[in-house]
């Protein structure tokens, strides 16, 4: 192949590579870079149903400092404390643990409230899980936004604390289920089951990346 | 960045990805909180990258000496560009979650925008997203040593393995090893030098990304006084998978992504000064990279 050949061959290959739009990498330099990290931390209500014909009336605490462990969280992402930006409530979720014996056991028409510092707000209206016989996965509670509200309110107050330096937990939570009709009638109720609160975290850091 | 750029030359050293790779610590940090669906897409970037950085400059003339003793050690620097299509992803929702308009959102990959996206969900919940590191390039060095040769066949190491002193990541750790055989030797009065090679590498960054690649090329070479251009078409093939412990399931994911096969295209030159030798190559595989190397050898 001739001198002119391979110039030839080169430049059909430049051109072609120009044309075709590719990108290419520019000139790789270190840049600071402030990102948001996103974490997640969840705790769980558990509740035991037992011996109760017909009416469930049960209650749990959380401490939302203490259970959720955010602290620990923001620390582990490498976040400063000051830097968290937010902390919201992301969902609420539910789950039978242990099944009741009766096979046609069921909920219905509950009520879980939550309540903190002397204001009580339902989290979820009409909660129903028609059969409680088998152990279940994670299922997606429909939340009433003045229970979310109070949630993100505890965790304002929280966030709070956090940039304040503030330690000792106390932000305390009770949830309740209440008027939980538990059928069939006549034969007494018998099963575990849980509650999973999920928070979203976001706090900013600063990096050095190469790109 | 614009959709056309100029390609540049580059440079960059292994001291410059050592203080920069820090960066990628808090990978695992924004991992924690998303599924495995979303972490599939969230790092959808990298095996396309790694796999076009990884298979670059591993064979940089076709010229394999039947017998005699040759060798070089030295370091090769590349750098791609990541896809420009892959800033950003629809996200799927973990139970407990549920997004008042499931379908408008789109949230940043591990190569978008820093800002974290908030997206609304049912009741007034909302649920975070991580930001992205809003980085155009991967780039990466490691030390290179070839020696031969045995019957037209000389062996490629790389290795390196760098204790980031960031207890969430661990350290980074490459080990490559392959032979190139030279295919010119069976015949009389080639024009050029042809050789043909594979390349296997072990790539792991800390505890949470595991992939291999693979490499078969064949490379031709021709000398002109101190200057040698080589041109090789090869195949390469990358699997990556990621570990992590979910936060909020409080399980441990591993999520193996779909494996990246593509053709690979190499046009470099390398320019022999004494004992040093330079050389600088384009590549198109997976994606678009540049490498340079610098070493010395005889």
């Amino acid at each position: 192949m001739t001198r002119t050949r391979h110039w030839v061959l080169l430049s059909a290959f430049l051109t072609t590579f120009v044309l075709s739009g590719a990108n290419c990498p520019s000139i790789p330099e270190i840049k600071e870079r402030l990102v948001e990290l996103a974490i997640s931390g969840s705790t769980t209500f558990e509740f035991e149903a037992r011996g109760i014909t017909n009416i469930l009336d049960d209650c749990d605490q959380v401490d939302f400092d203490q259970d959720f462990d955010v602290r620990q969280l923001i620390e582990d992402a490498g976040i400063d404390a000051s830097a968290v930006t937010d902390i919201a409530l992301a969902g609420v979720a539910y789950r039978v643990t242990r099944p009741d014996p009766n096979p046609q056991r069921g909920i219905s028409s509950g009520q879980i409230t939550v309540e903190y510092q002397g204001t009580t707000e339902s989290l979820v209206d009409n909660f129903a899980e028609p059969v409680v016989n088998d152990v279940t996965a994670f299922k997606t509670a429909t939340l009433n936004p003045a229970g979310v509200a109070l949630i993100n309110q505890i965790l304002d107050d929280l966030l709070n604390d956090i940039n304040g330096g503030k330690r000792g937990g106390g932000r305390i939570v009770e949830g309740c289920l209440i008027d939980g009709v538990s059928s069939p009638t006549g034969d007494d109720t018998n099963f575990d089951w849980e509650l999973r609160l999920t928070l979203s975290i976001v706090g900013e850091i600063q990096v050095d990346v190469i790109g | 960045m614009t959709p056309r750029r100029t390609c540049v030359a580059f440079a960059v050293t292994l001291a410059l990805v050592m203080v920069a790779s820090p960066g990628y610590a808090q990978i695992e940090a924004n991992l924690g909180g998303l599924t495995a669906a979303n972490t599939e897409k969230y790092l959808e970037p990298f095996p396309a990258a790694f796999s076009a950085a990884l298979n670059t400059a591993v064979f940089k003339s076709g010229n394999v000496p039947k017998v005699g003793l040759n060798w070089s050690v030295g370091v090769v620097a590349m750098a791609v560009a990541y896809d420009e299509d892959m800033t950003t992803y629809r996200p799927s929702y973990p139970s407990g979650f549920s997004p008042t308009d499931p379908n408008s959102v789109q949230v940043p990959t591990v190569t978008g925008s820093e800002q974290a996206v908030a997206v609304d969900g049912q009741g007034g919940t909302q649920l975070y997203f991580p930001g992205g590191f809003d980085v155009e390039n991967f780039a990466f060095a490691a030390p290179q040593l070839t020696i031969g040769s045995f019957m037209g066949t000389r062996a490629v190491i790389r290795y390196i393995a760098l204790d980031l002193g960031d207890v969430e990541i661990g350290d980074i750790e490459l080990i490559g090893f392959g032979a190139q055989h030279s295919i010119s030797q069976y015949f009389v009065a080639l024009p050029v030098d042809i050789a043909a090679g594979f390349f296997y590498q072990s790539f792991e960054l800390g505890s949470i990304l595991n992939s291999n690649a693979l490499h078969l090329n064949v490379t031709g070479s021709r000398s002109f006084g101190i200057a040698e251009p080589y041109m090789g078409l090869g195949f390469d093939s990358y699997s990556m998978d990621v570990s992590y412990r979910n936060e909020v399931d409080d399980t441990d994911i591993k999520v193996e992504f779909d494996g990246e096969s593509n053709l690979h295209f190499t046009l470099g030159v390398g320019v022999s000064l004494a004992i040093a030798r330079l050389n600088a190559e384009f590549n198109q595989g997976a994606t678009t990279g540049l490498a340079v190397g610098v070493g010395i050898g005889m």
